[in-house]
């Protein structure tokens, strides 16, 4: 069953520069391509590419955060556009790396607690499943420091642990694992891998070829923004 | 630390205003409003916060670098604004009455007290204030600052609100001015509450409650503008 489907997706951005000391004027940027994939029930599917290819663009339209200016997205049969709460109710996101969105002096485990309320999540199922993930994601021990305490790599842990919180059917990652030291970059790859096993389907973005390969089912390349298939062979290649 | 350097500014501020009000021997807020000056100056002072917080209410659960994160969740934005706020709103209400309570005991100030009237205008002066906090926010959301919102309406509250400044006083031009901003009839209201009952309170009130649903209709129709606004040109963060 399609979980994730891009259909034609296109999207340009405005942005200003300037040219001189004091001349400023705005460029457009076509990030989004008539890209189109989809993810299975279940699937791992990597979307490998360079800094600043478009594949945060991707996972900020299915999260419903950017809206395309062509074509199509949904989630679990929802239109991202037109349906984005349905949608939200579905995925678990982790964007920019899962770098933001933490008060830094709260405990890790109070900061899930806070987005426990936003999911809608009952507060004692939430302290249940905050424990549970904070321990699969070797932050067992650490749940009660505050976030400020953490390192790059434990706070990209953190955020993981934030976009697996509502146990959602689909889950959205942009680079979980920049800056995770190796021994944790294999628990997360263990994680998502069971994650997969049980039927979640994970669209996963990152610039590290090892890592598509490693972890996703299949590997897909976007080059100024264009999608394209990649064999085992390509993406070992790259 | 905060919070007793804040009380201390907030009390020594409500004094000075009190015992400025006290020293003066006939003042225009009698004829208008049946209070002496002190009366005046320290009602206006202590139930500032409830109207001026307003354009800032929002802006501390909004930050660039949370606001993508929470768009995320199926929470409703304006939901998480509000329900982030509640605290803050009903320590601001709390906090008001506790100031006035307190200049009137310190200051030895009688009041009548129309509590009904007081209630219902501090209500509407709240729901002004969330209506400038969505449209503050949503002006800030597109051109990422609301430093001018904020300038603006601090400027009015201070001379055309009818917060220390009496309008009987100003120039004929100011007073039409301060007939269109929403400080002036929050804290004519309240002045009729505990003052007098002026035979005009039924316009005031009238006029601050359309003027409220206005602001409120006004300030979701902008909070929307600036979401779409972003999700179009994806300019969630910015510093």
């Amino acid at each position: 069953m399609i979980q994730i489907l891009v259909s034609n997706l296109s999207k340009t951005f405005t942005r200003k520069f300037e040219t001189g000391a004091s001349k400023e004027t705005t460029r457009k940027r076509e990030v989004l391509k008539n890209v189109s994939l989809e993810v299975q029930t279940g699937e791992i599917v990597c979307l490998l590419g360079r800094n600043g290819a478009g594949k945060t663009t991707i996972a900020r339209i299915l999260s419903t955060l950017v809206i395309p200016d062509e074509g199509k997205a949904e989630v679990c049969g929802y239109d991202v556009v037109t349906q984005s709460r349905e949608v939200r109710k579905r995925v678990g996101v982790m964007i920019n790396a899962g770098d933001g969105g933490f008060q830094p002096r709260l405990s890790g485990f109070t900061n899930l607690e806070y987005y426990a309320i936003l999911y809608h999540i009952p507060l004692q199922k939430a302290r249940f499943r905050i424990s549970a993930l904070l321990g699969e994601l070797g932050l067992g021990d650490r749940g009660s420091d505050q976030y400020q305490m953490y390192s790059s790599g434990m706070r990209r842990r953190l955020a993981l642990a934030r976009a697996l919180l509502p146990d959602a059917p689909v889950v959205l990652l942009d680079e979980p694992t920049l800056g995770v030291d190796p021994w944790s970059t294999k628990q997360i790859h263990q994680k998502l891998r069971s994650l997969a096993e049980q039927g979640i389907s994970i669209l996963c973005t990152t610039n590290n070829s090892a890592e598509a390969q490693t972890v996703g089912n299949r590997v897909l390349m976007l080059e100024n923004g264009v999608l394209e298939a990649m064999t085992r062979t390509e993406v070992a290649a790259a | 630390m905060s919070l007793i350097l804040g009380l201390t500014s907030s009390i020594s501020g409500l004094l000075v205003y009190g015992l400025l009000g006290n020293s003066a021997s006939a003042s225009i807020t009698t004829q208008s409003y049946n209070m002496s000056l002190a009366s005046y100056l320290v009602s206006g002072v202590a139930f500032s916060s409830i109207i001026t917080n307003g354009p800032a209410m929002f802006s501390q659960h909004s930050s660039p670098t949370e606001l993508e994160e929470v768009l995320v969740t199926p929470t409703s934005f304006r939901e998480f604004l509000l329900s982030s706020s509640a605290l803050n709103l009903l320590t601001t209400v709390g906090g008001a009455a506790i100031f006035f309570l307190l200049g009137a005991f310190l200051l030895g100030l009688d009041y009548s007290y129309n509590i009904p009237l007081l209630v219902l205008t501090v209500l509407l002066g709240l729901l002004t204030s969330i209506g400038l906090g969505f449209m503050s926010l949503g002006l800030r959301l597109v051109y990422k600052q609301a430093s001018l919102i904020s300038w603006v309406f601090f400027s009015l509250t201070g001379l055309l609100g009818n917060m220390i400044v009496p309008i009987q006083i100003l120039p004929s031009i100011a007073q039409s001015i301060a007939y269109l901003t929403p400080q002036y009839y929050f804290f004519t209201g309240v002045r009729m509450a505990i003052g007098s009952d002026a035979s005009s309170v039924g316009t005031v009130i009238t006029l601050f409650g359309a003027y409220t649903l206005a602001l409120l209709l006004i300030g979701i129709l902008i909070l929307d503008y600036g979401m779409k606004f972003i999700r179009r040109n994806g300019t969630h963060r910015w510093v």
